[in-house]
């Protein structure tokens, strides 16, 4: 009995030395779900960077009045994304006029924003907190800020060997996000070869998706070509989307094809969350869109019956990784803000 | 010959030591000169006093309280025709003063007959991640902060901002946020004499405002035109990029 004590006592104490190793894993995603070397093997100070990235983005400190974290609108449980049309920001303003996009599988991603107005996701950070409506607090402010905290210097000297400021801030930000991903939807599963991971439904959906066009935009393992179209909603006067961008008249109202992994976890949907349910984007889509001026050639109505509309949904809905959504290294973690 | 290994063992372990990291400041490099900048803020006749509500352009009354922009890709020509690049990025903030000078400090000796530079920031800078920049470059966020887009990548080239009044309507705020790779304004000036062989020179340009709304394109400051992100098929950032062309004018060559 003495002895099974003792051992439970150095068990303990191994336990506890553990503590001070970065406990930070990404989820295991299904067989043959592609990832970069760099996520797939996550060396340990990118673990570091993680960890002081997720600590970062669920402290309200990142905001002007300290009353919002970039996790009050990127919900772990929402696929990081949230569940309003457009998200609050400080004081209650309105964040702008489009949909708050869920954050996972971003390494895909050759630019950022609706619009692909950011190239490097070591940027994405800087608009909301210099925004205004958003978290309002700019980013030389937000250094001087966390440079008064010695649990963040101290955070930041360990990882970076530097003091907190738009550099450090910004890569540990943007590491958090890279390594957030989302492989292991049933229908990952089944292209892995379990083929009792969709049912009968979800594989008639499949092919509807495909034998109706919507692969045509909604490619990949991404689900998404990375591309801007515009899909029949009005934006005059609201948004310009792309052409903000590339400066193009052509590019008008165009936004990038969004994935459609994890749906059922962020509506409302569109660009400008305008649409609120999964069976009313269907909807549109049969219709053939808006019949706006603008809209793509490639949006056509097109026939399906309501069973063939609930095989649809059926399938886009195994897309859905609730094991991404619950993942504890992705989870506002209470050890992070300890000394 | 244990002697020789010594030392070079000894060698070896002071090229391992950590350097000392001392911020020594511009370093003067061997060939090289300074060259100041100066840039002074006028409308019409009279220099820009902020804040101060009596800049008439014909169409409105206006007052000043932030003239700030970026110079970039300074360029001297030499007799020969050829133009040399002086390194380096500068960021004027008129916000309390109406003139500044800056000062490039690794310039070719030489005598130089043109000078060109950008208002702006040049398309690969523009692009690049701002947060890469150390704290005191131009381009930092911590220095710049306000001047980039933090939405598209890009820097705000030039502000102009302050209040205007329609006579008989109440005052109003105006802001104009010009940048774009296309609206990269080159300042250029030929036929000068810049002696920079031996020692530092000075050349003084003049912004002159009351052209930026009026020359060529005459510009009421307005509720509708009363801002600019530069956005796709913005008029009031094109006409005020057209304006842009004519406000700059060489005031001095020193010595």
């Amino acid at each position: 009995m003495i002895r099974l004590g003792v051992i439970a006592v150095i068990v303990l104490l191994f336990s506890g030395c553990r503590d001070n190793q970065p406990e930070y894993e990404i989820p295991v995603t299904a067989t043959g779900f592609s990832l970069p070397d760099s996520i797939r093997k996550m060396s340990e100070k990118a673990k570091k960077e993680s960890i002081l990235g997720r600590m970062l983005f669920f402290d309200p400190i990142v905001s002007r009045d300290s009353s919002l974290s970039c996790g009050s609108c990127h919900l772990p449980a929402a696929a990081f994304g949230d569940r309003l049309p457009v998200s609050i920001g400080v004081q209650k303003r309105l964040s702008g006029v489009r949909n708050t996009p869920p954050l996972f599988n971003l390494f895909w991603r050759s630019s950022f924003f609706k619009d692909g107005g950011i190239p490097r996701l070591e940027q994405v950070a800087i608009a909301p907190m210099q925004s205004h409506k958003e978290l309002d607090l700019p980013l030389e402010q937000l250094s001087l800020r966390l440079q008064q905290h010695p649990g963040y210097v101290k955070r930041f000297e360990q990882v970076y060997q530097q003091l907190p400021d738009p550099y450090t801030i910004t890569r540990s930000l943007a590491w958090f996000q890279r390594s957030l991903v989302s492989g292991s939807s049933p229908y990952d599963h089944w292209l892995a070869g379990d083929s009792s991971a969709l049912s009968q439904e979800a594989r008639q959906g499949f092919s509807l998706f495909i034998s109706n066009g919507c692969a045509q935009c909604h490619t990949g393992l991404a689900f998404s070509d990375d591309r801007y179209y515009h899909i029949g909603l009005p934006t005059e006067g609201i948004d310009y989307g792309r052409s903000q961008i590339s400066i193009k008249w052509e590019d008008y109202g165009k936004f990038r094809v969004p994935t459609l992994r994890n749906l059922s976890f962020t509506p409302p949907y569109m660009h400008d969350g305008s649409i609120p349910t999964l069976d009313s984007v269907v909807s549109y889509y049969v219709r053939g869109g808006s019949g706006h001026p603008l809209q793509d050639k490639k949006i056509k109505a097109f026939q399906l019956s309501d069973t063939g509309k609930r095989a649809l949904i059926s399938f886009l809905e195994a897309l859905n990784d609730s094991v991404f959504i619950s993942w504890p290294s992705y989870q506002p973690t209470p050890s992070d803000y300890q000394d | 010959m244990k002697k020789l290994l010594f030392f070079v063992l000894l060698l070896g372990l002071q090229a391992c030591k950590d350097p000392e990291v001392t911020n020594p400041g511009p370093v003067p490099v061997a060939g090289t000169t300074s060259l100041n900048l100066q840039l002074e803020h006028y409308f019409g006749n009279e220099a820009i006093v902020l804040n101060q509500f009596t800049y008439n352009t014909g169409q409105n009354t206006l007052g000043f309280s932030n003239i700030q922009y970026f110079i970039s890709g300074v360029q001297l020509k030499k007799a020969d025709g050829s133009w040399i690049s002086v390194p380096g990025y500068a960021q004027f903030t008129a916000q309390s003063i109406s003139s500044g000078t800056t000062q490039f400090t690794e310039v070719p000796k030489g005598l130089y007959e043109g000078i060109r530079f950008n208002i702006g920031v040049d398309s690969v800078a523009n692009h690049t991640d701002p947060s890469i920049w150390p704290n005191g470059h131009p381009l930092s966020i911590m220095e710049g902060g306000p001047m980039h887009w933090s939405w598209n990548s890009g820097y705000i080239f030039i502000k102009v901002e302050g209040q205007y009044e329609i006579p008989g309507n109440p005052m109003g705020g105006f802001a104009y946020h010009i940048g774009r790779d296309d609206l990269l304004l080159e300042v250029k000036e030929e036929g000068i004499v810049l002696n920079l062989q031996e020692n530092p020179a000075s050349v003084i340009f003049r912004m002159d405002l009351k052209k930026y709304f009026n020359d060529p394109n005459t510009f009421t400051v307005s509720p509708e035109t009363s801002f600019t992100h530069s956005t796709v098929n913005d008029t009031v950032a094109d006409q005020l990029f057209q304006n842009m062309h004519s406000m700059m004018t060489l005031v001095a060559v020193n010595p």
